[in-house]
């Protein structure tokens, strides 16, 4: 079962900063782990008040945004 | 060399059969058919203009000379530019002269002096994003939509202010003509501000989530957010390239439709673009409003507004029931409360992949912004956290794609005067930056508290019919009064 971020401490959120820019391939030195934390701290609040809707199975992203004017919402992939 | 006013002058008349199409078009008025030109030609609208420069009663010497004294005057006050190009605005004004005077006029934009976000990549001439990052960036090519603004004869007076990278609401520097000590709101300021102030006729600006449309709203003047596809980005800086939107803004409904004329259309370099035809906005604009179906929010979506906002909402409602338009009461779907957070993660997870060779390479020069801290803990969302957030936003849309099937057209509030944030649920502006319909902010009076500052309403329309979308503001606009009046500076 995932950690919901509000359930985290400030100190287990800064170490999973550390371990996805550590994979990134972009280290993150500690004066901009603690600069960047409250940013990152916010976005995973926003995640989790998403993770909160139910998705169905048939959802898909709108990976390649795009309209038609007859007023449908395009189903993803490229043109 | 430019031609002399005389020269220009002269050939009024016989300029006037060129050809057939030009005989129709409704600029094609003789000279001796309009009234004398005011001694201030700054706040000309651009159809007026565009009519006088048609009939060689001013020629786009004067005019681009006019303007350039305007900002001289106005812009140690209001600061809409980040980069002036005096002299090529001056040679592109004798082209379009000379040009002119040969028989071969291109258009409405022809002669106009205009501007662009310095999001917009101009081939030869800075491009900074108002960041330290591309202090000294100068592109090699022009974006679509400045190419299309030069193809039409537009003179371009340079580059406007914003902040650092599109980011925020910061007017970075710009000041409300309507009040100096008050807000222009962001991302498109130097637009929004420069156009209140009379510094040009009309501007290309940028949308992510309120850019173009906030700032107009706040400053007094027309602002479209089109559709997402309608417009090119290619060649405007991204923020988050599948909420951007370019688009036009102007001091009215018709000026705006067009410059929409110009600036939209399919772009090969654009994937993002549809290939949809273009038609002549403004032929849209008398269609009236008498029996077209207004969507608004219910009013639990909108107590938070400032009052003086809800105030002219409705008195702007008022105006639409009484041209013959029906005001019908919608509910969002409940997704609406997640969008907001969606809509982050979507623009922050795009904006850190733009930003990615910046971060790598010279993050240290990243100005006072919060745009280095927001980037590089955006670089750290997960592809699978970015996709749920994409996920949602479909669903969102289909869900608005049904809701706006009972209507027409949409009306809300628009920005807070003064900019402050609102504290109603609904956010007028990042929701249709979600569902890429295109949004109309029109000037809709001014606020008691503080005094004198404008307020606008927001006109939504369904996907690539910006033409609905005007003929609701140009109706609105042409039974008020609130476009003409003038901040003084």
């Amino acid at each position: 079962m995932a950690q919901k971020a509000s359930e985290m401490t400030d100190h287990e959120i800064k170490d999973l900063m550390r371990a996805i820019a550590k994979a990134n391939g972009r280290p993150l030195t500690e004066e901009r782990v603690e600069a960047d934390f409250p940013a990152y701290k916010g976005y995973l609040l926003a995640l989790e008040r998403i993770d909160a809707f139910k998705f169905a199975q048939e959802d898909e992203p709108a990976f390649h945004f795009s309209l038609r004017p007859e007023g449908g919402a395009s189903k993803g992939g490229t043109k | 060399m430019s031609l002399s006013r005389r020269d220009f002058f002269a050939g009024s008349i016989g300029a006037l059969s060129v050809s057939k199409t030009l005989e129709r078009d409704a600029l094609a008025r003789p000279a001796q058919a309009l009234p004398a030109p005011p001694a201030d030609l700054h706040y000309l609208t651009l159809r007026d203009a565009a009519t006088r420069i048609r009939a060689r009663q001013i020629s786009p010497v004067e005019l681009t000379n006019a303007i350039l004294a305007r900002i001289d005057r106005v812009e140690p006050k209001v600061h809409a530019f980040i980069t002036l190009t005096r002299e090529q605005a001056l040679d592109a004004a004798r082209t379009a002269e000379r040009e002119i005077m040969a028989g071969r006029y291109r258009g409405p934009l022809h002669g106009i002096p205009v501007a662009v976000k310095d999001t917009h990549y101009t081939k030869g001439v800075k491009t900074t994003c108002a960041s330290p990052v591309l202090a000294d960036y100068v592109p090699s090519f022009d974006a679509t939509v400045v190419t299309r603004l030069k193809n039409a004869g537009a003179v371009l007076l340079g580059k406007t202010n914003l902040p650092e990278f599109s980011s925020g609401s910061s007017g970075n520097g710009t000041n409300n003509p309507w009040n100096l000590e008050k807000p222009t709101g962001g991302s498109s300021a130097g637009n929004a501000a420069g156009l209140g102030a009379g510094m040009f006729f009309g501007a290309s600006g940028g949308d992510t989530g309120a850019s173009i449309r906030g700032p107009a709203a706040l400053c007094g003047v027309v602002g479209l957010k089109p559709t997402y596809g309608r417009v090119s980005g290619y060649g405007v800086m991204k923020l988050s390239w599948s909420v951007d939107h370019v688009g036009p803004m102007t001091r009215t409904v018709e000026d705006n439709a067009l410059l929409l004329n110009v600036l939209a259309g399919y772009d090969p370099e654009d994937w993002a673009t549809a290939e949809v035809p273009v038609p002549d906005y403004t032929r849209a604009l008398g269609r009236g409003v008498r029996g077209m179906r207004i969507g608004i929010p219910v009013r639990p979506l909108i107590e938070g507004f400032h009052p003086d906002e809800l105030k002219a909402f409705e008195e702007s409602l008022k105006v639409f029931q009484k041209l013959g338009a029906r005001i019908i009461e919608v509910d969002f779907p409940p997704t609406l409360a997640v969008m907001g957070d969606a809509h982050n993660i979507i623009r922050i997870c795009e904006a850190a992949s733009y930003h990615e060779p910046f971060l790598a390479a010279k993050a240290e020069l990243y100005g006072p912004s919060n745009v280095r801290r927001d980037v590089e803990a955006g670089a750290l969302i997960t592809a699978g956290q970015y996709l749920r957030a994409q996920k949602m936003r479909k669903i969102f849309v289909k869900q608005m794609l049904a809701l706006f099937s009972g209507f027409d057209v949409m009306i809300t509030p628009e920005t807070v005067p003064a900019g402050e944030q609102t504290k109603a649920r609904l956010s007028p502006h990042s929701p249709f930056n979600d569902t890429g319909f295109p949004g109309l902010a029109v000037p809709a009076g001014f606020s008691a508290s503080p005094p004198g500052l404008p307020l606008s309403i927001q006109i939504v329309g369904k996907p690539f019919d910006e033409e609905t979308v005007y003929a609701a503001g140009f109706a609105y606009e042409s039974n008020t009064r609130w476009h003409l009046k003038r901040p003084a500076l």
